[in-house]
């Protein structure tokens, strides 16, 4: 139960409060101050679309414990059906993202509902098998799909008069989606659902017995996270304005969840602490060259045998261990 | 054409049903899910390309040199990593993400000390294909189909008629009371990891004349693997090996007959089928409880 307050209750103080308006307003102006440097922007944007998709992970993993290694599928979902439309029947870009990231979510409500039949080892088969399917169907699409070579010359977002079309002037739109979902995280998890999420993950009997539709609620998560990862890859998709299947492997679900374990799962600010830390590590790696995987798979495990709960989780046991230990 | 297809599909069958029982030995053993056994057929594989390309050893020398140094790498990989994170309590998400951290960490080792290329392994049996009854068939693929089911044999009579094969069954039974009554379980689980890398390590040296080695050789077959074994019923070693030949067929005749592309759609859809409307598998495994 003690974790059941400390997640409802993650009321920010003022200090808190204060530190994310000067969080957000730093972000708004790291376009001007980083203006030459058109690599790091990117380099921000990608950790923008990564968050949102964390976090809706983070929903379905964190928050309703049902263990997902298919986010990539949702994420190409996305990405696909935001390109296609734009690009095969030319509608335009804003409602393209849209559809794409509702296209993942009814993807998800699908996949869902005969899913929240299995759990653990076989969930986490079931949305491997899952992102199998899907990365594979985009490869073997035919022409529709531009096959293994993908969809290329995706067009920019433009709205009105403004287009979109450079990393600094996307970075803005990637910013504001990022605010946005982290906002609807916080208010999902804040509400009768997101307490009925975390009823399932800690206790399904116990909450069943109190009337806690589990099936509902399941499929719901998966279908929150699912259009998380949606918008996340219709994002992508206009920000490299290129998708191609293999972009949508298992590797990039496996990479998702290492970034929601490393930051903390279950948490709000977690999986983007987590995103974060990952990217810029990834970044430097880059300069091992060939030892790039090795140093990736043994950080991976560095995390779970130091930092099981992640960065977050830990800092909060921490606390925890030190209000146990102060005067009663 | 159909007796062609079927042996191929059989010779597939088999290598998946060898990557399935590692699954399913690991999975009755501990209740753990894994992602590293398809890296224990690819350094199977080198390491013997390594012993009988490279160092011209004999190959029966080669292949059993090969069998014990995946036992032992296996065992290790309890020893170092599975079993400390178990002691600290980790769940079923950390070791399946600890495996994915170890499968990344081996393909890199074997891109960095052997290359990235694909490797020819030559065919030990010959390749030439060789009428009887009709059909040509290539002795190489018999032989596979031959040492793989020898391997099974052994590994059922391991399990059913030795002392330590009961003992393993025994912990994964019930391991509290296995090892009341004397078994020493972490032993039996290192035991279990360190069979199933040299069954893997068989998989590896038979499939790479017929493939070729390569550093990513074993992703497929790994995933192909584990839905096999879940297929067959998870935790269960008949229903992976009838998993996998299960597999290593509808791959092949689906290719055949439906459409090349889609083989490993059909596959994937096929285990969510199964998943969805028979969650024990074709064999229910009644020893398994869902933890």
């Amino acid at each position: 139960m003690a974790d059941l307050q400390l997640h409802s209750g993650q009321k920010n103080g003022r200090a808190g409060r204060a530190a994310i308006l000067l969080l957000v307003v730093a972000l708004f102006l790291a376009p001007v101050v980083l203006h030459s440097h058109l690599y790091v922007i990117f380099v921000l944007c990608t950790i923008g679309i990564y968050v949102i998709v964390n976090s809706g992970l983070d929903i379905v993993y964190g928050y309703s414990g049902q263990i997902s290694i298919g986010q990539a599928g949702f994420y190409a979902i996305g990405a696909y059906a935001s390109a296609l439309l734009s690009v095969r029947l030319g509608v335009p870009v804003l409602l393209t993202m849209i559809a794409g990231a509702l296209a993942a979510a009814v993807v998800g409500i699908i996949i869902a509902a005969p899913a929240t039949r299995v759990e653990h080892h076989f969930l986490a088969l079931v949305t491997i098998g899952f992102g199998e399917i899907v990365w594979l169907v985009f490869q073997n699409g035919g022409a529709f799909t531009g096959g293994a070579d993908g969809v290329v010359a995706i067009p920019p977002l433009k709205l009105g008069s403004l287009e979109f079309s450079g990393y600094r002037s996307y970075y803005y739109v990637i910013l504001v989606c990022v605010i946005l979902a982290l906002m609807v995280k916080a208010s999902i998890i804040d509400s009768r659902i997101g307490r009925a999420f975390m009823a399932i993950k800690y206790n399904p009997q116990a909450s069943a017995a109190f009337g806690v539709d589990l099936v509902k609620y399941k499929v719901t998560a998966f279908a929150i996270g699912a259009f998380y990862a949606g918008l996340g890859g219709a994002l992508y998709a206009h920000l490299i304005w290129f998708v191609s299947p293999e972009t949508f492997t298992l590797n990039q679900s496996v990479l998702f969840l290492t970034m929601v374990l490393l930051g903390g799962a279950g948490t709000l600010w977690g999986p983007v602490i987590g995103t974060v830390l990952l990217i810029v590590l990834l970044e430097v790696l880059q300069g091992f060259g060939t030892y790039q995987m090795a140093v990736y798979g043994v950080i991976i495990m560095l995390i779970l045998f130091f930092m099981p709960k992640g960065i977050v989780g830990g800092i909060e046991g921490m606390f925890r261990k030190l209000k146990v230990a102060g005067p009663v | 054409m159909f007796l062609h297809v079927l042996i191929n599909g059989l010779v597939l069958g088999v290598f998946y049903a060898l990557a399935a029982l590692g699954f399913s030995l690991i999975y009755s053993a501990s209740g753990l899910m894994t992602f590293v056994q398809g890296d224990f057929f690819m350094l199977g594989a080198f390491i013997a390309y390594t012993l009988f390309v490279i160092l011209k050893l004999p190959f029966v020398i080669a292949f059993a040199v090969t069998l014990g140094l995946l036992f032992v790498v296996g065992l290790l990989t309890h020893k170092v990593v599975i079993g400390p994170l178990l002691r600290r309590g980790s769940g079923a998400i950390h070791i399946v993400l600890a495996t994915i951290g170890l499968a990344y960490f081996f393909e890199n080792f074997a891109m960095l000390a052997w290359g990235t290329e694909v490797y020819n392994f030559p065919s030990v049996f010959g390749d030439e294909a060789i009428q009887m009854a009709g059909l040509s068939i290539v002795p190489e693929k018999l032989w596979v189909v031959f040492i793989a089911v020898i391997c099974m044999l052994m590994l059922h009579f391991f399990m059913t008629r030795t002392k330590m094969g009961t003992a393993m069954r025994a912990a994964s039974q019930n391991r509290v009371a296995a090892g009341v009554l004397g078994v020493n379980v972490p032993m039996t689980e290192g035991l279990t990891w360190a069979i199933a890398a040299m069954i893997a390590a068989v998989g590896g040296v038979l499939l790479a004349p017929i493939y070729g080695v390569y550093a990513m050789m074993g992703v497929r077959i790994s995933l192909k693997g584990f839905a096999a074994a879940v297929v067959g019923g998870y935790g269960n070693m008949y229903g992976a090996m009838a998993g996998g030949i299960l597999f290593g067929l509808l791959e092949t005749f689906s290719s055949t007959y439906i459409s090349s592309e889609f083989k490993d759609i059909t596959t994937f859809a096929a285990l969510l089928i199964v998943l969805f409307y028979l969650p024990t598998g074709i064999f229910k495994s009644p020893i398994i409880e869902q933890a």
